[in-house]
């Protein structure tokens, strides 16, 4: 009995190597063709492939507490980042800030006030409302799109991360990348 | 025993019909192929008439005028419409009602083949973004459009773009595969190998998740023709959107036609993707997994800063090298850029557009750092600008495929894809915001950008992408997945990548640094962790690098399952004949006084100017309410109290050779000893003699003083200040009883000016920081980029001299304007109304460039410096710029 079940599982381990090998060698041989390009149109959209199964022995994506650790939810907003040190529950996080309806208003008034008189329009879009750390609490804070427009027909828009209470501008990033040339020849 | 049978015989009739099916429906389209071309005369079938054979189609050009027809002087009314092929191209699906294209990426999945993602309507195209505009639909079943007309250049733009699309989604299916799949690695991949799923292939991440379909469309805005676009086309990334302008050609007077088009250059639109491809390689890691669905990070790694910088700078050689990609072309923007204005770009040394002296001569390349300023129209003239200074890159790259062409035998979609490769695996891993590096860290820690709570400053100032980073990933990638893939191309050595490196002084490095070692870790060789040899049995045998039960690590790092430490590959120096390395003692103060090195403006202009200026550069600057401001600017080239001032540091450099992307930071930093957490006090080290001991400073180790988190020192808003944390730059003199002693702002404010926290900078911002309450550098701009800085000149020099020498000896009418540094350069200061005149300061600034030979690592032999390292002084020269304030 004993020995039936191991040469069963011999069997079963056999097959999957051979199997295993013989499609590595098929696959390296097709390794110095030039891959095809896809012709996107004439395959039916599997968006994503979450149907297909998984690969059998994927590369980690668990165990990884501190720098894997998914948003953790409060209300309806996720928190980014790593909780402080000590605070086990999301909830238990002291907040540092209250969300307020007037930090977009703030926020507008300060554009105006820096732009001055180079400034024609300022125009904020709010993506997400979320929690990021702050030392030992939480910052509620938004993620808005802002786009500027000089009077010199001058654009450009970038990411912002704005404190939810005041519409103070934590952090940018995307600017648009101009190509501008500089003068006729 | 049956499943795993059934999933066997499953993948093999999978597989197998996957082979059939392509030959199968290559057969179907070569017999019904019946290709529909122009008519004789040019004239094409009635329009509205629908043509079986035009469905979906249209007549396309796929060149510029310039290179179309070899002539570099046509008029700007040139008629486009003779370009077109007599070829009707597919432009998109039979199914679209709009012009809208599909993306698909085919990936190979270990063991179980290839799965397939696509993105419906991933890309449009719009003429413009004007809200009267409506998608297109195809006329009589065809996209035919009157060949001029902004509904023709639309269609254009939408096969172009497309092409690109598939173009680039081909190499990374192949990089996928080669990276995950086949082959035999002795490096784990950054590249994600789950990136179907992810969705990071495609703009998933841009966006949060409410907004995900929708920004997951890339709109190319065709024909824009208002100011903004003039001689300009740019990537937008908040709009997920590409904007074609127009070309301003001599003559042309407001009213006029437009005719000449961005878009008539499929250069300009093949650069434009480039941008794009380079956000998405990026980014390729920046997503996390939520029970069963990936989530976008909060924040993303962008290709560019905002300003000049060596990241802006290899964007713009990158996003040239996709276009050579796709037009085979060394020449960027000949039509739109070259023709009418200044700005087309050359890409081998064998372009006609260089000056003489540039040749491709193991000695005579574009290289780095000699070319960084160099205009090909103007080669006598410096120019600080990102197109002209990435140029390197793009020279770089294309010799790089030259030479895999030649070394491997490849041809050249198979050379562009190797080069894709090198570079996916370089930004996948430098622009990881969440630390991990690889999916093959099974480890607790991050790897690259510190932490996740900090990586955001880590890779937008305190340890940006320079041309070194850059270029040790790419030697180190093209080591590992090419040269050492016995399916790559082992033929194109280490020596021959590391010479081809040299020939563009990017061999800027003495190591690969591809022991990966924590970001937590010491750099001493003593105690130093590296994740890849402290990877886990169960994570090696995880791994499907290097087939299935083998373990990648133990043929590369010998000692990987029983130490901590693994051994770098090292780079033959024998190979380092071009790239100068400089100590950073070069680089240096014009003079040991502060003012006679810093170039000031305090007018109130500058104070509202600069806020501007800096806006329309994507940083919003906050200036403190009532405590500063422009008003109290009195333009006397001083610091005075309550200015906002522009500072500019006019370094020199004192050795025989250019000093490269050099960067200056008065971002907060460890130098500063925590003695009391309960109220915040805190001593500065002493740090190389300043201030001494007896000065008030303490002596300091890294684990006094360096935070593994990153963390501010900021006002708690509970509890107690962090124990180490990065401090605000600037101390503040104090003298009593004949005692002079340097102490932080905080000190200072509450015992000898008596202070509230309400009379300081930032009060009320979550930025506050009672360290800063006197002077602070702003958030916002306290970074400076300098491109370059010739032997023995300073920056201003480096600059003007040019100008300077070749207006004395010209009459008036054609003298140059000299340029003045760009605000890059420039930091901002912040000073408190309530300073009494006379009060001293030294802010503690850290500087680093690209070719420093001393501030990468501890000594030749040594490990590199470590992210939390960076959090501290040994990277960097320590500037110790001290000023009093006067009224």
């Amino acid at each position: 009995m004993k020995s039936r079940r191991l040469a069963r599982i011999f069997l079963i381990a056999a097959l999957f190597i051979v199997s295993y090998f013989t499609w590595q060698r098929l696959k390296h041989e097709d390794q110095k063709k030039t891959p095809e390009i896809a012709e996107p149109h004439k395959t039916p959209p599997l968006i994503p492939s979450q149907n297909y199964p998984g690969p059998i022995l994927p590369p980690s994506q668990k165990g990884d507490e501190t720098i894997s650790a998914p948003p953790l939810q409060r209300g309806s907003r996720a928190f980014y980042g790593v909780l402080p040190e000590g605070i086990k529950n999301i909830n238990d996080l002291p907040m540092a800030n209250k969300p307020s309806k007037e930090w977009k208003s703030n926020l507008n008034q300060h554009l105006k006030k820096i732009g001055g008189t180079k400034l024609q329009s300022a125009e904020i879009t709010p993506q997400e409302s979320y929690i990021i750390p702050d030392g030992n609490a939480g910052r509620y804070v938004e993620r808005v799109i802002i786009r500027i427009r000089s009077n010199e027909g001058e654009y450009t828009s970038f990411f912002a991360e704005v404190d939810s209470q005041s519409g103070y501008v934590l952090k940018s990033w995307g600017a648009a990348i101009q190509e501008k040339t500089r003068s006729h020849r | 025993m049956k499943s795993t049978r059934k999933k066997l015989q499953f993948n093999d009739l999978l597989q197998g019909a996957l082979f059939v099916a392509p030959v199968l429906v290559f057969s179907l389209l070569l017999t019904s192929c019946n290709p529909t071309e122009l008519q004789s005369a040019g004239v094409r079938t009635d329009p509205n008439t629908v043509n079986a054979n035009m469905i979906s189609k249209a007549y396309v050009y796929t060149d510029d005028p310039t290179h179309a027809t070899g002539n570099k002087n046509l008029p700007a009314s040139f008629n486009i419409g003779s370009l077109l092929g007599k070829t009707a191209q597919v432009i998109t699906p039979t199914s679209k009602t709009s012009l809208t294209n599909d993306c698909l990426l085919n990936q190979e999945q270990y063991f179980f083949g290839t799965t397939s993602s696509t993105f419906v309507d991933c890309l449009r195209v719009l003429s413009s973004d004007s809200p009267s505009v409506i998608p297109l639909q195809p006329k009589s079943g065809n996209w035919n459009f009157t060949t001029g007309s902004t509904e023709f250049y639309q269609v254009q733009a939408m096969y172009q773009a497309n092409k690109s699309i598939e173009r680039w989604l081909g190499a990374l299916g192949f990089i996928h595969e080669s990276l995950h799949v086949g082959g035999s690695k002795s490096l784990p991949p950054a590249l994600p190998y789950s990136l179907s799923d992810m969705g990071t292939w495609w703009f998933k991440y841009l966006s949060s998740e409410s907004q995900m379909t929708k920004s997951a469309q890339l709109t190319v805005y065709s024909t824009v023709t208002d100011d903004s676009l003039k001689n300009n086309a740019y990537y937008e990334p908040v709009a997920n959107a590409l904007r074609l302008g127009w070309t301003e050609y001599p003559g042309y007077k407001a009213g006029s036609a437009k005719s000449v088009l961005m878009i008539q250059d499929p250069s300009i639109l093949y650069h434009e993707m480039g941008h794009v491809f380079m956000t998405l390689f990026l980014n390729t890691r920046n997503a996390k997994l939520v029970g069963s669905t990936w989530k976008p990070l909060n924040y993303q790694a962008f290709p560019y800063y905002g300003f000049y910088s060596e990241l802006g700078a290899m964007g713009e050689g990158i996003a040239d090298y996709f276009a050579y990609a796709m037009t085979g072309h060394t020449t960027l923007g000949a039509w739109a850029f070259g023709s009418f204005v200044t700005g087309q770009r050359p890409m081998t040394e064998e372009n006609s557009l260089h000056a003489p002296g540039i040749s491709s001569a193991v000695d005579e390349r574009l290289s780095y750092p000699d070319y960084l300023l160099y205009e090909p129209s103007q080669p006598g003239f410096p120019i600080e600008d990102v197109h002209n200074g990435g140029m390197f890159t793009s020279h770089y790259l294309v010799a790089l495929t030259d030479s895999l062409k030649s070394e491997c035998f490849w041809d050249q979609s198979t050379a562009v894809n190797h080069v894709m490769l090198a570079m996916a695996e370089s930004f996948a891993f430098l622009g990881d915001l969440t630390g991990k590096g690889s999916d093959y860290n099974n480890t607790s820690k991050s790897i690259v950008n510190m932490h996740p709570n900090a990586s955001y400053d880590w890779y937008y100032s305190v340890r940006q992408i320079t041309v070194r980073r850059w270029a040790q990933a790419m030697a180190r990638n093209i080591y590992h997945f090419i040269t050492r893939d016995p399916a790559g191309c082992p033929n194109f050595t280490k020596e021959k990548s590391e010479k081809l490196l040299d020939m563009y002084g990017l061999l800027l490095f003495r190591h690969y640094d591809d022991n990966g070692t924590f970001s937590n870790s010491s750099s001493n060789s003593a105690t130093r962790q590296d994740s890849f040899a402290m990877a886990t049995p169960l994570g090696l045998f995880n791994s499907t690098v290097g087939g299935f039960g083998s373990s990648m690590f133990g043929s590369f790092f010998p000692e990987a399952m029983s130490g901590t430490k693994a051994t770098p590959t090292n780079v033959d120096e024998l190979n380092r004949t071009k790239s100068v390395l400089v100590p950073k003692a070069a680089l240096d103060f014009k003079t040991t006084g502060a003012y006679s090195t810093i170039f000031i403006d305090d007018s109130q202009k500058f104070g509202q100017d600069i806020l501007s200026t800096i806006l329309f550069q994507g940083r919003v600057i906050s200036p403190s309410t009532g405590i500063a401001g422009p008003e109290y600017n009195n333009s006397n080239n001083r610091i005075s109290p309550g200015e906002i001032i522009g500072i500019g540091l006019d370094m020199v450099n004192r050795s025989n050779v250019p000093i490269s992307g050099v960067t200056i930071l008065a971002t907060p930093w460890a130098h500063m000893k925590v003695t009391d957490a309960v109220t915040g006090k805190s001593q500065p080290c002493s740090i190389n003699g300043f201030p001494s001991l007896s000065e008030g400073a303490v002596t300091c180790t890294d684990a006094d003083v360096l935070p593994t988190d990153g963390a501010r020192f900021k006002k708690p808003v509970t509890g107690n200040y962090p124990s180490k944390a990065l401090h605000p730059v600037c101390l503040v003199q104090t003298t009593s009883n004949n005692e002079t002693r340097w102490v932080s702002q905080d000190f200072y404010r509450k015992n000898i000016l008596q202070l509230e926290d309400k009379d300081c900078l930032g009060y009320g911002t979550p930025d506050f920081a009672p360290a800063e309450c006197l002077a602070r550098f702003m958030p916002g701009k306290e970074m400076a980029m300098m491109a370059k800085i010739d032997p023995q000149k300073s920056y201003i020099e480096t600059l003007t001299k040019a100008y300077v020498d070749h207006n004395a000896s010209v009459p008036d009418e054609e003298k140059y304007s000299i340029p003045g540094p760009s605000s890059s350069s420039v930091l901002i200061l912040e000073m408190n109304k309530w300073i009494p005149p006379g009060t001293n300061f030294t802010c503690r600034l850290r500087a680093q460039f690209s070719n420093c030979s001393d501030c990468f690592e501890s000594a030749a032999g040594q490990d590199e410096y470590t992210d939390i390292e960076y959090a501290g002084e040994k990277p960097f020269k320590v500037l110790d710029l001290s000023f009093i304030v006067l009224e």
